[in-house]
């Protein structure tokens, strides 16, 4: 006997668009953030020539933990160096370029990463330029420096969105605790209570 | 004890000595310091992949909580050592200061010494969170390629009727 239309289950649930939110949301961030660790790269040669002494110095300092500062290997502006090398530039430019043209390439709605050859095989160019300027082989210039960590970092960043949207989908107050394994279909027996008996064919614990 | 904590504490424990072996070389080999910036990458993948190995369930999201846990500990291990640090090479961070004085008023600034240690303490605490970010790319990139699934779950048979059903 059919259902009246009080008892139709929607197939894409609260609890899938509240996902989305947040994956939409994480994405965002870590955007914005990465715009922000780009532009604090940039910002730090503008505070010297602006006499923001205080900020340049710091800026220079927190990137020194994670980048050599080499002046004749980095880019300059009004001559003096970003606060990373063209390398790392390159990489945090491309991280950045990767993030904000993710959703042109797949819908943030997918946790399914790319094959990992790609990320195996990302570091590649990169490793190669750097080889040949140590080996002495090839003098490598900013520009190849800068181009290859930027195939770097864009592969990266279409790795990482899908490990955001995956993100959106965990309860964010279990993120520290031991991942336990839990039958699906024990699970959906624990959400069965008095106003949710509505008969759901995709779900067999919910069929009346 | 979460199972993450033993994971992170290997991979920051390992990823810390890495450091100082490649702060230590750089001074002798100019191009060992273009490893700074992979060093907490590689960390966060570590402890992933040191978890997946313990875990049923690896996910992008235990990858990169593992490597937040694995950035805290580094920096606090960075934070232990750096009065000893301080201590140790005091002559160079003398110089260090006296160095960027020296450039930046040749630039128009005028930094003075007490003014310039608080701008240094800040950008320190600044590469904490730097490091720590650097981490958990690293704690999510392994979760992505350390992924492991739930195992198939049988298939649902309902149980048999009882004997005298339909009787």
């Amino acid at each position: 006997m059919p259902q009246p239309a009080q008892y139709y289950v929607p197939q894409l649930s609260e609890r899938g668009k509240k996902r989305f939110r947040v994956a939409v949301l994480l994405w965002l961030a870590v955007t914005l953030f990465m715009l922000c660790w780009m532009g604090m790269i940039i910002y730090a040669p503008l505070a010297v020539e602006s006499g923001h002494h205080f900020v340049a110095v710091a800026i220079y300092k927190a990137f020194s933990s994670v980048c050599h500062q080499i002046p004749e290997r980095s880019f300059k502006i009004f001559g003096s160096a970003l606060a990373v090398c063209a390398r790392c530039t390159g990489i945090y430019a491309g991280l950045t370029a990767g993030f904000l043209i993710y959703p042109l390439f797949r819908s943030l709605r997918s946790s399914e990463s790319f094959s990992r050859i790609f990320l195996l095989l990302a570091p590649v160019p990169t490793g190669i330029d750097f080889l040949l300027g140590a080996m002495g082989i090839w003098q490598n210039t900013h520009l190849s420096r800068s181009v290859t960590g930027a195939i770097l970092g864009i592969v990266c960043a279409f790795f990482i969105v899908p490990g955001l949207v995956d993100l959106a989908q965990i309860e964010w107050k279990n993120i520290f605790k031991k991942e336990k394994t839990v039958p699906a279909v024990e699970d959906e027996q624990e959400n069965i209570s008095e106003e949710n008996v509505k008969s759901d064919y995709s779900r067999p614990s919910l069929r009346i | 004890m979460s199972g993450k904590l033993l994971p992170a504490i290997i991979a920051a424990v390992v990823t810390f000595i890495i450091a100082i072996i490649i702060s230590i070389a750089g001074s002798f080999i100019p191009f060992v310091g273009c490893c700074n910036c992979v060093t907490p990458i590689i960390g966060g993948l570590f402890a992933a992949f040191l978890y997946s190995n313990k875990a049923e369930v690896m996910t992008p999201g235990s990858g990169a909580g593992v490597g937040i846990l694995a950035g805290v500990i580094y920096a606090i291990f960075s934070l232990l050592i750096t009065p000893i640090s301080i201590y140790l090479q005091w002559d160079k961070l003398q110089l260090q200061i006296e160095q960027l004085s020296r450039q930046f008023k040749s630039s128009g600034m005028n930094l003075d010494g007490p003014v310039l240690i608080i701008a240094i303490v800040v950008g320190a605490i600044l590469g904490i969170g730097i490091i720590i970010g650097l981490f958990a790319l690293g704690g999510l990139l392994g979760g992505v390629f350390f992924k492991k699934e739930n195992q198939p779950q049988p298939n649902y048979n309902p149980p048999m009727p009882p004997q005298s059903f339909g009787i």
